[in-house]
């Protein structure tokens, strides 16, 4: 480790800041040509930092880089004795962070070079303000991966949530986009209300075990090691720790658009093009996929132990396979909503959406490399569909709906290019990119199901859903292909003779990305590749010293979960311990790998022919308005489940308002308490007639009332 | 060290003066009363600096109590004029003098009316408040809180708008009548121990159960008016949208945290024992507060309104954290405390800003702000993050660790169960959602969407709007992300009073 490394971390993270503050503050009276310079260079700055770093990575001898960590002094601390919570602006580099900033820096780059083409036509003030919020974001989401702590981690996380917020409703005259902002922020609070709580909860772990709580992620992974290994968590603690992860996850859901959280990110289409492919697609989106698999050794002993309130009864939740069964749900949920979809960007929402459903179900299944080599991929090729379909849409001077599309392959060639290989490498073709990733994350849950003995019937499920998503993602893939670009024009003879064709700004990032989409996925081949073999799996090999949870056996889970949180002991036969899962290891692994790949290459080609039949040559139906057709369009209603849910409470709050708090406490108790005492003092004036007689009347009484209390206690 | 008798009378002497200025000097009064109270603001930060945190060769340990002052007033009975600070009330204090030039700035060109008298109360105004934090005197203490009412009462009822006599009338009387039972407590305590010395009664003060018991409930009524914690709540929203804008940055920013000042600095350390009887009931009020105030907040059309219920469910926040006792919820709520004190100060007075442009509080008049004034509208947005607790700024140490002291909590210890704590974090929690939604509703119907009729000629910030926010916008962010120097000053004040419950 050396001594220069130290200011780099802060280097990468605040060039985009200083970017941001200078295109923010000068850039609306310095032009576009001053805003582009700047807003381009910042990132492009962290890029060649990073830059340098991998390059170290790569010429130093396998295993000796081992990256660094830098604290720049307290954030903040309190507390004292056992309990003294320190937390420190911890910023690290290591293997998962470099390739983590390897792809926000470098899709962040080409996309702020692209935004400089796509925005060219809004005014000097607009322009300067789109592109300090870029900047602001690439900010935020490099000290989301740089984080050396889960709190410095979630002030990026807030902070992209911020930007995405601003971003989305950056057209803010129309008020269905300033809506759909809004929607963005409220629905990642739900997710990060659980993530605070889950950052509490292990703060409060820290303090029983440690006595000082830093919340860095070493201590965190390093709570998950004990948990599994030496089981000297007692049953509160395995309570706290299943708690936290499922928060954490939770928190997941929100920012990575997974089932119950994900009906912001459709809405966030609302968004200028090259945000969403650079903020709901490539970068922000994946963050809640790094944050568990960079704690994941918390993740992987983490079972939430449900109380049912008021009864004995108590149902255990394994979070992994939690994680893997809702990411499995997602993908596909989100795939057959794509299919029904007409605009251009919805697709590819919908699509995003299912993909990072895929990558949760990689780290479900602990095959967290899978995840983050998937989490690459897809910036790539979904970056570049992002951006070919922005091309399309500035092309048509905003015309998003495909149905009004079709035929423009020969009008956009580089667009239909661009979409051709994502499009391929999204829907899983042999040797594009998201071929490899994706395989290799199916293989990750089929490996579950075959670690298991084949028992965890529930592995094999969410296997064959998986698959079928891979099915349904070719098919709408070739849809959206074929309605685009494909077939007679729907155009009318008006429109196509004013299509704007992209500029060089444009067209560069395009074929830059083209290139990684394709190759991509090279770096991460199967071990079953000829001749190379395990060799083949680079980034797994550089991620390996990055992640820090190891599966166990299924069988040993179990048993291991019976320990800890039933406090039960399992009594193990000697065959059974002699016969470990790393033994079986090896007469599983090829045979299941071969298997799992064949099957899903079968769907892929399956769904890419289907596409092609119905989309490349017939024109397209327009959607028969059908319950059917609507309840998958509506992302199976769960949307409007919500929007009917917030009416409620609006409606409540208002009644609560009116009734109550007017009604009830400030005009009833308040205000009568007052009005009582007037009463009262009315009351007692009535006897204040000012007459003797009157008066003389009352002393009698009086004097007669005492004597008698007088008399009766003296008795 | 005189330096806490020159804090407070200095703005007096400003009043003092701007008394014989001519009444139609407008510019003249504004400008005497505004050096007076930043020259009150410079002595609160050489005091800031000369407060001893760390110990030194000549005082080896450090006092808790610093800068005490003391002078004969009544000792007869055993009240003197006794003033001193420690880290809590250093940073109220700190908070009260930043704030005060800003709001007077605030109010340049809003206040024309009766401009010199305006200026007196808030001066005036100013000095009390000043003193409520500086007081070791029980009965000085309550002079004080009584006093700083009058003021606040004339702001309201003399520059607020069009319902201001009810709504002032109902502040004045809710507010006193709280006080009354906390007046009772004081001459019982007296009686008990013979002075009203605060530092004596700390050290020689028994009490028995049931006493702790009733003499925790008056006290704590008084506070929880002032906070003021559900259902104690209603004047509030009145007397803020009667209130100019300076009286509500006032009212919310300094005055309501007199509630929490009183819980720690009295409730917690005389009555332990009755308030850890109370603590699980208030806590739970609390956490309704928390979740009825945002509510509250999103069925408003009123902007000052929905940021008056916003403070109640804020310091209901502040409240739990209190009741809690843990090192954690006190931290945090005294932080709580003072980044409510920046956002909502902050929120108000820009509120009075668009009132000045627009001269309507209706929401359904307001709508795309953004464009004609967009810094204004980057103020108010960094604004709101600080109230909705985004990390880095104020706003989120606070809330977390009052949620962090929450979850950790035992009201009623039960060796079988989890903390019950856990559940009161749980819904506590709801507010981060809920903030956020009230907030950028607000937002949406301010400041995005298309401008129409006045809302599409709207000035943006000018340099004396420019030079109020700038300094609330840098605190805002400088203590959301260097809390250091605030936190270690408030944890050695926090120390005695954790002692105290725990004994």
């Amino acid at each position: 480790m050396e001594m220069t490394d130290h200011w780099l971390p802060f280097a990468i993270v605040m060039m985009p800041f200083l970017g941001f503050l200078i295109t923010g503050l000068f850039g609306r009276k310095a032009g576009k040509g001053f805003s582009s310079a700047v807003s381009v260079g910042a990132p492009a700055t962290s890029f060649v930092f990073v830059a340098s770093l991998y390059l170290r990575y790569l010429f130093t001898t396998q295993g000796e880089w081992a990256g660094f960590q830098t604290a720049l002094g307290t954030w903040f601390s309190f507390g004292s004795g056992a309990e003294v919570l320190d937390i420190q602006f911890l910023f690290q580099i290591d293997h998962l962070t470099l390739l983590m900033c390897l792809v926000v820096t470098g899709v962040g780059t080409l996309i702020h070079i692209y935004s400089c083409g796509y925005m060219s036509d809004v005014s000097d003030t607009r322009f300067a303000r789109f592109m300090c919020y870029l900047n602001l974001f690439m900010g935020m989401m490099l000290i989301l991966v740089t984080g050396g702590n889960m709190l410095i981690l979630f002030i990026g996380w807030e902070g992209v949530g911020l930007c995405s917020y601003l971003l989305i409703g950056f057209e803010y005259e129309e008020d269905w986009k300033a809506a759909a902002g809004m929607k963005a922020f409220i629905v990642n609070r739900v997710g990060d209300l659980a993530f605070i709580l889950g950052m509490i909860m292990v703060v409060i772990l820290e303090f029983q075990l440690n006595g000082r709580a830093s919340l860095s992620f070493d201590v965190i992974n390093a709570i998950g090691v004990q948990a599994q290994e030496t089981a000297i968590l007692n049953h509160d603690q395995m309570w706290l720790l299943g708690a936290a992860a499922l928060c954490f996850f939770i928190g997941a859901t929100g920012k990575s658009a997974q089932i119950p959280l994900f009906v912001w990110l459709p809405d966030a289409m609302a968004g200028p093009t090259p945000v969403s492919a650079l903020i709901h697609a490539a970068t922000m989106v994946t963050a809640g996929i790094y944050m568990i698999v960079r704690i994941s050794a918390f993740f992987v002993p983490a079972v939430f132990v449900f109380n049912v309130p008021f009864t004995d009864f108590s149902y255990d939740i394994a979070v992994l396979p939690l994680v893997a069964t809702v990411g499995a749900l997602t993908a596909f949920l989100a795939a057959t909503a794509a299919v029904a979809q007409t605009d251009i960007k919805k697709v590819l929402a919908y699509s995003t959406v299912s993909q990072l459903g895929y990558m949760m179900m990689g780290v479900g299944a602990g095959a967290f490399s899978a995840a983050v080599f998937h989490l690459m991929t897809h910036a790539f090729f979904k970056a570049l569909l992002f951006l070919g379909a922005g091309a399309v849409i500035h092309a048509l001077h905003g015309e998003q709906n495909m149905m009004r599309m079709g035929g423009l392959r020969k009008k956009l060639p580089v667009c239909f290019w661009a979409f051709m290989l994502g499009g391929l490498a999204l829907a899983g073709f042999p040797l594009f990119s998201g071929f490899f990733s994706k395989d290799m994350i199916l293989f990750g849950v089929y490996e579950r199901y075959l670690a298991s003995d084949k028992t965890q019937v529930t592995w094999l499920i969410i296997w064959l859903v998986g698959l079928s998503g891979a099915f349904l993602t070719a098919f709408y893939t070739f849809r959206m292909l074929g309605m685009t670009f494909f077939g007679k024009t729907r155009l009318t003879k008006d429109e196509e003779a004013h299509i704007h064709k992209p500029g060089a700004a444009m067209k560069f990032p395009l074929q830059v990305l083209m290139v990684f989409a394709v190759i991509g996925g090279f770096v991460g081949l199967p071990a079953v590749t000829p001749v190379i073999g395990n060799k083949g799996n680079k980034i797994g090999e550089m991620l390996s010293p990055s992640i820090k949870g190891k599966m166990e056996s299924e069988k040993d889970f179990q048993i291991a979960r019976t320990k800890r949180i039933r406090a039960e002991e399992v009594v193990e036969t000697e065959e059974e311990k002699a016969e470990s899962w790393h033994d079986k290891w090896h007469h599983i692994h090829h045979a299941g790998e071969i298997w799992s790949m064949l099957l899903s290459v079968v769907l892929v080609l399956l769904g890419l022919s289907l596409g092609y039949m119905k989309f490349f040559t017939k024109p397209p139906v327009a959607n028969s308005g059908g319950l059917s057709d609507e309840f998958f369009r509506n992302a199976w209603g769960l949307d409007l489940f919500y929007s009917t849910f917030v009416g409620f409470i609006l409606v409540f709050s208002v009644w609560l308002h009116r009734i109550i708090d007017v009604g009830l406490f400030d005009k009833s108790l308040v205000e009568g308490s007052g009005r009582l005492s007037l009463w009262i003092s009315e009351l007692v004036t009535a006897f204040q007639t000012g007459k003797v007689t009157r008066s003389a009347v009352y002393i009698a009484v009086g004097a007669i009332a005492l004597l008698a209390a007088a008399l009766t206690y003296a008795v | 060290m005189t330096i806490l008798p020159l804090l407070i009378i200095l703005p007096l002497i400003g009043a003092f003066i701007l008394s014989f200025l001519p009444r139609d000097d407008h510019d003249d009064i504004r400008g005497a009363s505004m050096v007076a109270s930043i020259v009150t603001f410079i002595v609160s930060v050489v005091m800031f600096f000369k407060f001893q945190t760390a110990p030194t060769a000549e005082i080896p340990e450090v006092p808790a109590i610093q800068f005490l002052t003391s002078y004969e007033w009544m000792p007869a009975i055993g009240a003197s004029i006794k003033l001193g600070v420690d880290g809590l009330s250093l940073l109220l204090i700190m908070l009260t003098t930043f704030l005060m030039p800003l709001t007077i700035l605030g109010s340049w060109s809003s206040v024309t009316k009766r401009t010199k008298e305006f200026h007196i109360a808030l001066l005036v105004l100013e000095a009390t408040m000043l003193a409520v934090f500086c007081c070791r005197d029980l009965l000085l203490f309550y002079v004080f809180w009584e006093a700083m009412l009058i003021p606040m009462f004339l702001m309201i009822g003399v520059w607020g708008s069009e319902n201001r006599i009810q709504a002032t009338v109902k502040f004045f009387i809710y507010t006193a009548a709280g006080s009354l039972m906390m007046l009772a407590a004081i001459l019982y305590i007296h009686n008990k121990v013979g002075t009203f010395d605060l530092d004596v009664i700390y050290k020689t003060l028994e009490l028995s159960g049931p006493e702790q018991y009733w003499l925790a409930i008056a006290f704590c009524l008084a506070f929880a008016i002032k906070v003021p914690l559900f259902p104690l709540h209603t004047w509030l929203p009145h007397a803020h949208v009667q209130a100019p804008a300076a009286g509500s940055v006032q009212l919310a920013a300094v005055m309501l945290k007199m509630g929490g000042y009183g819980f720690l600095r009295f409730a917690l350390p005389f009555f332990p024992e009755g308030m850890e009887i109370l603590a699980p009931g208030m806590g739970i009020l609390a956490v309704i507060g928390v979740i009825y105030g945002a509510l509250m907040a999103l069925a408003q059309n009123d902007l000052k309104r929905l940021i008056a219920y916003s403070s109640v469910s804020h310091l209901a926040l502040v409240v739990l954290g209190i009741v809690t006792g843990t090192h954690a919820g006190l931290v945090g709520a005294v932080f709580q405390m003072l980044a409510h004190g920046l956002s909502t100060g902050g929120l108000f007075l820009l509120v009075g800003m668009l009132y000045e442009r627009r001269h309507t509080r209706e929401l359904k008049a307001y709508g795309g702000i953004a464009k004609s004034a967009p810094w204004l509208t980057a103020m108010f947005i960094i604004t709101t993050m600080a109230s909705i607790a985004v990390p880095g700024t104020c706003g989120f140490i606070g809330e977390f660790s009052i949620l962090l002291g929450t979850f950790q909590w035992d009201p009623i210890p039960d060796p079988n169960s989890a903390p019950l704590g856990r559940y009161y974090a749980l819904f506590a929690a709801s507010g981060v959602v809920l903030g956020a939604s009230y907030m950028l509703w607000l937002v949406r119907r301010v400041f995005w969407g298309e401008a129409k009729g006045e809302n599409a000629e709207v000035a943006d910030l000018n340099l004396r709007e420019w030079v109020i926010m700038t300094p609330m916008v840098a605190l805002m962010l400088g203590l959301g992300l260097f809390p250091g120097p605030v936190i270690s000053r408030l944890e050695v004040a926090l120390e005695p009073i954790i002692k105290a419950m725990g004994s």
